[in-house]
Formats: C-alpha cells, structure tokens, sequence
C-alpha cells in the first residue's frame, strides 16, 4: 500500500531539495567579500541596485497592462477548445454553458475597453 | 392573571417604564420632573409590592408560591425557559425593601443631586438600578436571576461611574465590574452545569432534582454560586472594590452599597438555600467567610479616615453576618438583618450624606467634628443609625442581630462555637469604630474654619426637605423596624421568610436572651473604648504596625496585583513588544530599509515580517500534521 | 453521450442573484454618468445581498432534507441556506457603512467587488466536494485581497493587502495540499464519499486533514493562524474589515464545521482534540493580546480571534448541540462585529487618521447613537444579559461542557472575565473626556450626518439585543440547520 506513495515520496524530496538547495548554495558558494564596502554589501538585482525598491516610482503602465489582460483573456478563451470538441455531445446545454461563460468573460470585457485600459497612451 | 402576581409585575415594569421615560424624554423635561419620575415610579412600584404581600399575606399558609410567566423565551423538548416571576414570601420582602428604601434615596437624590450638570442621567440609571435589582429578586428561574445579577452589576458600574470626570471614579466603576464579572463568570458556570445535570433552570424544579445530582456536581454548582454571592456581596477574598466605590454620589453608595445591591448575595444564598444545604461544606465556608469579614472589615474601619469608607467597611462586616446566617441556615435571620441593615445603614449613609453636602464634599473625619451644633436632626438620626448598628435595645438591628449570634450558639459544635466567637469580637469591634466615626464627626469642638461655619449656621443647613424626609422616615424604620421579631413573645418575620426557606436552626429563648445579654455588653465595651479613646485624643489602634497593616486593607489589593494584574498585563505587554511588535508591526517599508543595512541586521530586520507568518503558519501546521498522524 | 449534469437553480439562486448584481454594478461604474456610478453600483450590491438573503430564505424553507446537486458539487440544505441568509444581511448592512466612505476614484468598482465577495462566500457554504470548497475560497479571497488594499492612497492598505494576498495565498496552498492527500488517500473529492471511502487511519488522509483543518482555520484567524488578523483588520478600509471579520468568519466556520463533520466524521476523536487546542490557544491569545492595544481595530481584531476561540469551543464539541450553539452565536456576533467596525469607521472619517483609544474620548456626548451602540456592542463581545451575545457564551458553554470539554467551559469563561476589562476601557474612553479636553480636533468641523451608516449601525444594535429577546426562533433555525449535518 505504502508503496503507491512512493512517486509521492520522490516528489515530495525533490519539492524540499529544489528550494532547500538554492539556499545553501548561496551560503556555499560566494565569498564574503574582504572589503566591505558599501557596493559590494547591496543587493543584486537584475541590474537594478540602486538602493530599496521604490513604492512611488512609475513606469510605462502600459506594457504591463496590455500584457496581463493579454494572458487573461488568452487563457480563458483557451478553456472554450474543450468546449468545442465536446459541444456535439453536449447539445444545448453545452451551448448555455458557452454563452454564460462568454457573457462574464464579455462583462471584463466591456469594463476593461470602457476603463480605457486598452488605450495605448 | 393571579391579583398576587400583577402588583408583582407592576413592581417590576414601574422603575424600567421611568427610566424609559427620562432617557426617551431626554431634554424636553427638566431636571427635577426627570427627578420626579424616578422618585414617583419607585413608589409605585413600592404600591405594586405591598399589593403582592397583602394579597399573598391573605392566601393560606402553603400556599404562597405563585410562579408567573409573561412568555417562554426558550423551549427545546422539555428543557423551557420562560420570562417568569416567582411571587412568595421571600420575594415579597425584597421587593418592599428595595422599592421602599430604593424610593426613599431616589426621593433624597432629589435634593443631593440638585444642580449637578447630569441630574437626568442620574435619574435614569438610578430608575434602572432599581429595576434590576427587583429583576434579580423577582426573577422566577435561573437564567433571569442571572440577567438581573448583570444588569445590577451594569448599572452599579454606571452609577459608581457617575462622576466621570473623575478619574478615581471611573477606575473604581471599572474595578467594581470587573471584579464583580468574576463572580458573574463563576455564576454563569453554576448555571450551565445545573442546566445540563437537572435539564431546567426553574427554581422548584431544580431543587427538586438537586437530590439526586452526584455530590461533586452539587458541591461545584454551590461553589460557583457561593463565587457569584461572595463578589456581589463584596465578602472577603472579592470584596476589594467596595470601599473603592464610594467614589459614586452618596445616594448611590446608599442604593447600592447598604441597601440593596450588596444584600443580593445574601438573597441567593437563602434562595438557593436547598442547592447548599446538598452541599454543607460549601454553605459553612459561607458562613466561614462571612466570620473572617465581619471581623477583618471591623478591624479595617477603625482606622479609615474617610467617613464614607469607615460606613462601607461598617457594610462588610455587617453582611459578613448575613452571610453566617445563611451559612448555618438561620434564613429568616439572615433576611431580616438584611431588612433592618437595609433600613440604619441607608440611614448612616444619607446622613453621612447631609453632613458632606453641608460641608460641601469633604469627607475625611479629621476635618469634622462638633458638628451636632450644627445639623441639630441629622445628628439624631445619625445617633439612632449608630446605635441600632451597635445593637443597642430596642432599636432595630440589636434584634436582627441578636438573632443570627443566637442562631450560632445553637448550632453549636466547633464551627457554631467558632462563629459564635467571631460574631462576638465582631460586635465588641461595631461598637468601637461605629462610635470612633460618631465621636469624630459630632462631637468635640468644631473644626471648621470659621467663616465656613458663619455661612453654614446662617441659612438652611440641613438640606432641603427631600432630603430631610426621608432621613426622618428611615430613623423611625430604625428605632422600630425590629420589632419584628421579639424573642419567646412573637416572631412573624421569621415565620414569613420560613416559608420560602425553612431555617436549620431555632434558637432556644434562653441562648436568643442570654446571647443579648454578652452581645450588648460587648457592644457597649466597645463604645466605652471608643469613648475614652476619643477623650484622650488617640485612636483605638495604637500600634503603628497594626495600623499600617489595617490601613492596608491586609494587602489584599497588593495581592491581587501581584498574582493576576501584573503577570496578565506582563504577559500582554510581552506579547505586544516581543512578539507582537517585531514580527507585526514593522510595516514595509522597513524591509526596503533592512537591505540597507549589512549583515546580522539585515537578517534581524527581515526576520519580521511576512516570512515570520508564513514560518508560524507552517509550523503550526505541521505540529497538527505529525500529530494528527501520530495519534491517529 | 455525456451526462450532462441537472443545475438547480434555486439552489444557486443566492449566488447567481449576487453574481449578477456584481457584474451588472461592474458594468454600470463605467458606463453610467460618472456621477450616479455610485449610486446605482451602490443600489445594485444592496439588491443583491438582500435578494441572496431573501432567496436563502426561501431554500431554507423549501429544504427539509438535504440533496447534492450539479453533479455532487453542491448541497443544498438548510446549513448552507443558514449561513446565506446571515451572509446577505450582513452584505446589505456594510453596503449601508461604505456608503460614505471618502473616496476618489473607483467608487462603483467597490460595489462589484464586494458583491462578487459575497458570491464567493454564498457559493462557498454550499460547496460538497473538495474542489468547489477551494473554488469558494479562492473566489471570495481573491475579492477580499483587492478590497484590503482599496485605499491606495494609504500606505497601510496596500501593505495590508500585500500581506493578505502572500499569507492567504499560503494558507490556500496548505488547503489545497490537504485536498490533494485526501483525495490521494481516498480517491474521492466528495465530502461524503470520503467519509464512506473508509480510508480509516490512513496517514495520508488524516495529514490532509491536518492541513485542511489548518487551512481552514487561517480563514477563521484562530490562533496560531492569525498572525494576518490585527494587520489586515487594521489596514483594510473599514468597511471592508466590518465585512471581512463578520461575513469570512461566519462562512469559513460553516464550512469548517461541515467538512470536519461530513468528510471526517470516523477521525472525530482526533479532530476534535485538535480543535479543541486551537479554541484554547485562540481565547488566551486573543484576550491577552487584545489587553495591550492601543488602536481599537487592532483590539478589535484580537477580540475577533478570541470569539474565533469561542466558537471553536463549540465545533470542538462535535455534536449536534455544538453546532446548534455555534449557528446561533453567529448571529449576534456578526451583528456586533460589523457594528462595531462601522462606529469605528465613523470615527475615522471624522478625524482622517487611524482611530486609537484615545481618540474614541468624547464620541458618546458628541455621538449619542454611536456611541450607545458601541456601549451595546462591546457589552454583547462580552457576553451581558440583555443582549445575543450572552446566550451565544451560554449555549456554546453548555455543548462543551455537555461533550465533556469542562476545561474549555472553565479556560472560556475565564476568557471571558478577562476580556470585560478592555472592552469597558473602550466605553470607558468613550465616555470619559470630551473631545475639546483633549484636543481631539475634528477634521473640518462637524462632519455632515451619515443617515446611511446610523441606519446600519441601529439594525446591527436591533440585531445585537433582538437576538436576546427572541432567541427561540434563531435557536430554532438554528437547530433545524444543524440537522442538515450527519451527527
């Protein structure tokens, strides 16, 4: 019976060993810096170092926008494939279900264009 | 509707319909018609309760337990709760002492109260204390007496709080509450065990069914209501917030602290008389802590300053008799203590009140004296209260008294000997603060200064007449109120209140006589002491480390602080600082800062926040889950 | 040919009604004028909650026995219709708080959200399997995190949000590995297959309890789960607290008791325990940290854990008494809790800033309604006569104790002393000064009469002491509720 979980098991190490093992490698494997200076102290991030993550500053919303309502809408429409394969067999009901889920993904829709968050300016 | 029943209810519904009044009427009636209604409402609800006892008086003998029920409030199978009155001959008497003697301080109010800022709030609470209080007494089921023993709890709190400007005051509102939710918690924890063991909380039923309940059930259920009684009664270990509340206006102290509010303890205790009597260990450590207060409270009036506090503490030991009579089951009594108690210490308290209002406020009695120059009656009255709370014949609380040493003695054995003895030191130590306070305040040269005594002696001195009316009606209560109960010659008090609650035990005429005789000389030593004390300018404890321990109250207070408050607010504080604040309360920000910062800091500043959750969360999840999986 | 699944619905009937009201006040608050998007948003969520309450109602009456639909995914029964019903109310009331919320932007947004919230947590409660148990959560959860950080212009919202979404997205993902054991254990998702699988003592299965108990209890904020609590009570707008710790609380305790009882009920003697220590922890926590606030949404967070406690009390009872006890303890609290918040909410528009105790000095002269119904409120938290939440202590007191939990009776009613001390100190600050004594200046003046929120705040006192005066009939919709749960 046991056995069954052993795939668990696997899964489970690996889950903990992943995370686990990126921490103790960043103990491991850079040197402290001998000079302790106040550069080599900060934080490295993606090329951003210049001090604390800034709450205020802006940037171009618009990217950001435009891609995330890009996946959202994307991913959704993604569920009506199944949809279609199926919609034979499941008749009218099918066609309700359709309907009803094109009608919420709709009301984003007209909120989103009415909000003005497809506008690229 | 039974005739009994409806001048019960009227008794009850009278004072909320005028606190309704005054709180709905609000500004639209000026100061004293809100003054009026309070008073004029009390009185007809002490009318609703003479109608109650006359009609109940004329029924038979057994037959004079009359349980009304407006509606039921909660049924679930044969478990039924309604909104019930019990109408018998122990509810009776209650409703008439806190009706009439509530009436009369509602009445005295009047002309103490005149000219505060905030007469109608007062009025209004003063109409909802005594509502509740007749809740309390009337109730006709557990549930209800626990509402009423709330509300009363409520609208002391508000009361002692009047002045709320008054830090003091507030503080003291809130260590009345407080400690007296300790009581209502050990109450309400008596209920739910007698809910669930007997599967109903009306009185009859329920002590029905006490027989048959384990004796472990029964004892736990007495403990708990002993809990309730001890704190509302402000009996020693709980009794710390009463001298704190004399904070309130005096009226008050008058409605609540001699009165009624902290008798009530008292009425459960005759009550519940067959839930003790199951359990007789829990009734004796009643009649036990009534001994050490009635003593200890003596002890600590003789060196209070205040002349409110030396009454309070008076109030104590006085229920601390209370409380020994209905420990060795002498109800009638207890109860009839209660009511000539009820009668000289509202007394003491109102005249006590008539001599601050004359001395505008102050209260210490080493700024009194000489004052029976002055206020001519209220010196006579407050003569009277001292005497009859001495036990001095024939006034009334020598035959109250008189009657529960006597019931000691005849219960005999080491416990009725020991109380007897206490009892005893405890009237030899009446006599002796009683007459410090009388002394120190009426007597000897005056020691105002002069013009205040020119601009008093010209003028009305004694208050107005709402004020002098009642001080009048309560001495006359005073001198004759006892003659209730005369031994070998008639005792119709005690045989009324035994209906409700047979007593355990009678005293011969002979003990009830011969008790007289050592209680009264006691009584008289002990004023002879205060007497020559007071003529050789010294106080009665002389001893400065007696003194320092009394003043002290006998470090209760301290006690409590240092082994609830202080480790409670401790550990909060801890809570707050240490856990808490660095782990909550660092906001954002300070994590945007933290990676400034180098090293061990970085780690500590970091250490706060949301990781700090995400690490409990998952801690305690896994506790669960090794557990879980342990014990499965 | 697939079968297609029956819907039934009258049984979603309370959650298409606020459904739709959330994406019809979407829709209005950007194609309406500007300045009746509001209004009508407004109007909508209030219709909605009180259609979803109404509605509730109605399967409440029409349930006598309860059946799954849609394919096993829901129940209807008089549990879930319980908890709709108070969930609407409470809905329709903190539209009455929001009302007046200062706001510049986004007004009619927040309607939608908030309904769409209440139509997660009416799903929520029906939910019979697994999945749609964790569909529910995250459906109002997710409404929740954007209502948390609404204010935008406070640094203590967004923080607020921010930890919300990080901690709540924690304890989604315990929830949800808990259901993957379970499920992984017995192969099934519905709650009463899983207790008909048999699985037994299997330690997959009785660690997915754990964590589906802890998941669960994060959304109750019981001890040591609440960590969340003070911060984002304190953070949120206040109306959005008023909801969260009145509407969440009532959902996730239903669905907590439902699952324990439905999907677990051969491991109670181990549920039960550890429910039991969860109450404990909670009502000692609560209470003590609640003892050292200084601002009163904090305390009054805290106090939320400890009534956490209480009624954990009585869902650790595991009978049907416990659950009678905990329906009806519900009520009340729900009513004082979304009161309260809504004075405070009050408070904090008067003066723009975060209200501590010292700013409460003088609302009862300056505010006589409120501050009488703040009176009334925290004597309810405390459990005084005269108002629900004295029988709501009772009935839970009796369940433990009747189950045998005697020290749970005695550590709650300890609780309970305890906490009546800082309740009196917020009447006590109430009362104790007036405002030009401490020179508590009011922002602009005397702040116009919020007719709305005054209205919100009486029902919730009517609530509040009705539940006293007529506790039978909520006793008795309680009980028939609770039936709907196997014991």
């Amino acid at each position: 019976m046991l056995s069954n979980w052993l795939p668990f098991l696997f899964y489970a190490l690996f889950a903990a060993a992943i995370p686990a093992s990126m921490i103790a490698l960043s103990f491991l494997l850079p040197k402290r810096p001998v000079a302790r200076t106040r550069q080599k102290l900060l934080p490295f991030e993606s090329g951003v170092s210049e001090g604390p993550p800034d709450r205020e500053r802006r940037f171009t919303i618009s990217f950001y926008l435009t891609a995330i309502l890009f996946i959202l809408f994307d991913i959704e429409v993604v569920f009506l494939y199944p949809l279609a394969v199926r919609l034979e067999e499941l008749g009218w009901f099918g066609v309700g279900e359709l309907a009803v889920f094109i009608g919420i993904l709709a009301v984003a829709f007209v909120y989103v264009w009415r909000k003005g968050a497809l506008r690229w300016s | 509707m039974n005739a009994a029943v409806t001048g019960a209810w009227v008794c009850l519904l009278a004072p909320l319909a005028g606190a309704l009044a005054i709180t709905l009427a609000g500004e639209r009636i000026s100061r004293r018609t809100a003054g009026w209604i309070s008073t004029l409402t009390t009185f007809v609800a002490f009318a609703g309760a003479l109608d109650a006892f006359i009609r109940l008086w004329a029924r038979n003998h057994g037959d004079r337990e009359v349980l009304s029920t407006a509606y039921t409030w909660l049924a679930a199978g044969d478990f039924e709760v309604g909104f019930q009155i019990l109408v018998d001959p122990l509810s009776t008497v209650m409703m008439l002492v806190v009706s009439g003697v509530g009436g009369l301080i509602v009445w005295y109010s009047m002309g103490y109260m005149a000219g505060d800022d905030e007469e109608r709030r007062y009025f209004a609470y003063m109409s909802l204390f005594v509502f509740s209080m007749l809740l309390l007494v009337e109730a006709g089921n557990f549930l209800l007496l626990l509402v009423g023993w709330g509300l009363v709890g409520l609208a002391s709190y508000l009361l002692i709080g009047f002045w709320h400007e008054r830090a003091e005051a507030v503080a003291a509102a809130k260590k009345a509450f407080v400690v007296n939710a300790f009581g209502d918690a050990t109450f309400a924890l008596a209920l739910v065990l007698l809910v669930w063991e007997t599967g109903t909380l009306e009185y009859p039923s329920v002590f029905e069914r006490v027989d048959g309940l384990s004796s472990t059930i029964v004892t736990l259920v007495a403990l708990g209501l002993l809990g309730g009684a001890v704190a509302k009664s402000a009996q020693i270990p709980l009794h710390t917030w009463l001298p704190d509340a004399m904070e309130g206006p005096t009226p008050v102290s008058a409605l609540i602290h001699a009165a009624t509010m902290v008798t009530a303890g008292v009425y459960l205790l005759v009550r519940t008389s067959p839930v003790f009597e199951a359990a007789v260990e829990i009734q004796h450590l009643a009649a036990i802590l009534g001994a050490v207060t009635l003593v200890a409270a003596g002890l600590i009036a003789l060196v209070q300053w205040d002349i409110k506090r030396v009454i309070a503490y008076s109030t104590m030991s006085q229920i601390g008799y209370m409380f020994l009579a209905a420990g060795i089951g002498a109800y009638g009594y207890a109860i009839f203590h209660l009511m000539t108690h009820a009668f000289f210490k509202a007394l003491l308290f109102m005249s006590a009140g008539v001599v601050i209002h004359h001395l505008h406020g102050e209260q210490d009695i080493r700024r009194m004296g000489g004052l029976r120059a002055v206020l001519p009656r209220t010196h006579v009255a407050f003569g009277v209260g001292t005497l009859a709370l001495v036990g001095i014949p024939p006034l009334a609380g020598f035959w109250s008294k008189d009657g529960i040493i006597a019931s000691a003695l005849a219960t005999g054995g080491v416990l009725g000997w020991s109380l007897y003895l206490a009892a005893l030191v405890g009237a030899l130590l009446t006599g002796m603060y009683a007459l410090r306070l009388y002394f120190a305040v009426w007597q000897g040269p005056p020691r105002e200064t002069e013009d205040e005594a020119h601009t008093h002696a010209s003028g009305q001195s004694e208050g107005p007449l709402s004020m002098l009316v009642p001080v009048g009606v309560l001495t006359c209560l005073s001198t004759i109120g006892g003659l209730l109960v005369v031994p070998g010659l008639w005792k119709p008090f005690e045989h009324w209140v035994e209906e409700s609650a047979e007593a355990l035990v009678h005293p011969t005429v002979a003990q009830d006589y011969a008790t007289s005789v050592v209680a009264v000389a006691l009584g008289l030593v002990g004023v002879w002491l205060a007497r020559r004390a007071f003529e050789h300018g010294r106080q009665l404890v002389t001893d400065p480390t007696a003194w320092r321990i009394l003043e002290r109250k006998l470090y209760v207070d301290e006690l409590y602080d240092a082994v609830f408050y202080r480790p409670a607010a401790a550990l909060a504080v801890t809570l707050r600082q240490d856990v808490e604040g660095p782990v909550v309360e660092r906001s954002l920000d300070e994590i945007g800062a933290g990676t400034l910062h180098a090293g061990g800091e970085l780690s500590r500043a970091q250490s706060g926040l949301l990781r700090t959750y995400a690490i409990t969360v998952a801690f305690a999840v896994s506790v669960l889950v090794v557990v879980f999986v342990a014990v499965r | 040919m697939i079968d297609t699944p029956k819907v039934d619905w009258f049984a979603l009937g309370p959650t298409l009604a606020l459904l739709g009201a959330s994406g019809v006040a979407l829709l209005a608050s950007v194609l309406v004028p500007a300045w009746m998007r509001k209004g009508v948003a407004a109007g909508l969520a209030f219709l909605g909650f009180a259609l979803a309450a109404i509605l509730g109602g109605a399967v409440f009456a029409e349930t006598a026995s309860p059946e799954t639909t849609i394919a096993g995914s829901m129940v209807q029964d008089r549990l879930g219709a319980f908890a709709q019903v108070v969930v609407g109310a409470i809905g329709a009331i903190v539209v009455l708080v929001s009302w007046a919320e200062p706001r510049r932007s986004h007004r009619g947004e927040y309607y939608a959200l908030l309904a769409a919230a209440g139509a997660g947590m009416v799903f929520f409660v029906t939910a019979s399997n697994l999945m749609t148990l964790f569909l529910g959560l995250e459906w109002f959860s997710l409404c929740l995190y954007v209502l948390v950080a609404y204010d935008t212009h406070r640094a203590r919202s967004l923080e607020a949000g921010l930890k919300y979404l990080i901690v709540g997205g924690f304890g989604s993902a315990i929830l949800l590995f808990g259901s993957a054991l379970v499920y992984g254990a017995t192969g099934e998702l519905g709650f009463a297959e899983i207790a008909a699988a048999g699985a037994g003592s299997d330690p997959f299965l009785v660690a997915g309890l754990a964590m589906v108990l802890g998941g669960l209890a994060f959304k109750v904020s019981a001890a040591p789960f609440h960590m969340w609590t003070p911060d984002v009570y304190q953070g949120s707008p206040s109306s959005v607290t008023s909801f969260m710790s009145a509407a969440t609380k009532v959902a996730a305790m239903l669905v907590l008791l439902r699952v324990l009882t439905t999907a677990f009920p051969e491991e109670r003697e181990i549920w039960t325990v550890a429910v039991a220590v969860l109450a404990a922890v909670s009502l000692v926590w609560g209470n003590l940290a609640a003892f050292a606030q200084r601002d009163v949404k904090r305390l009054l967070a805290f106090s939320s854990v400890s009534h956490a406690g209480f009624m954990l009390v009585a869902v650790a009872a595991g009978t049907e008494a416990g659950a009678e006890a905990l329906l009806y303890y519900l009520v009340p609290y729900a009513a004082m809790s979304v009161g309260a918040f809504a004075v405070v909410a009050a408070r904090e528009r008067e003066l723009g800033r975060d209200v501590s105790l010292e700013d409460l000095a003088g609302l009862g002269w300056e505010r006589p309604l409120l501050g009488l119904s703040l009176w009334v409120f925290m004597l309810g938290f405390a459990g005084f006569p005269l108002t629900g939440g004295m029988f709501g202590k009772l009935f839970v007191f009796t369940a433990a104790y009747e189950a045998g939990d005697w020290w749970l009776v005695v550590l709650g009613v300890l609780a309970t002393a305890v906490s009546i001390a800082y309740y009196l100190n917020v009447v006590r600050w109430l009362y104790m000064r007036t405002g030009a004594d401490l020179g508590v200046a009011l922002a602009g003046g005397s702040p116009p009469r919020d007719a709305a929120l005054e209205v919100a705040v009486a029902l919730t006192v009517l609530v509040t002491v009705g539940s006293f005066f007529a506790a039978q009939p909520i006793l008795d919709a309680a009980a028939d509720a609770a039936r709907s749960l196997p014991f």
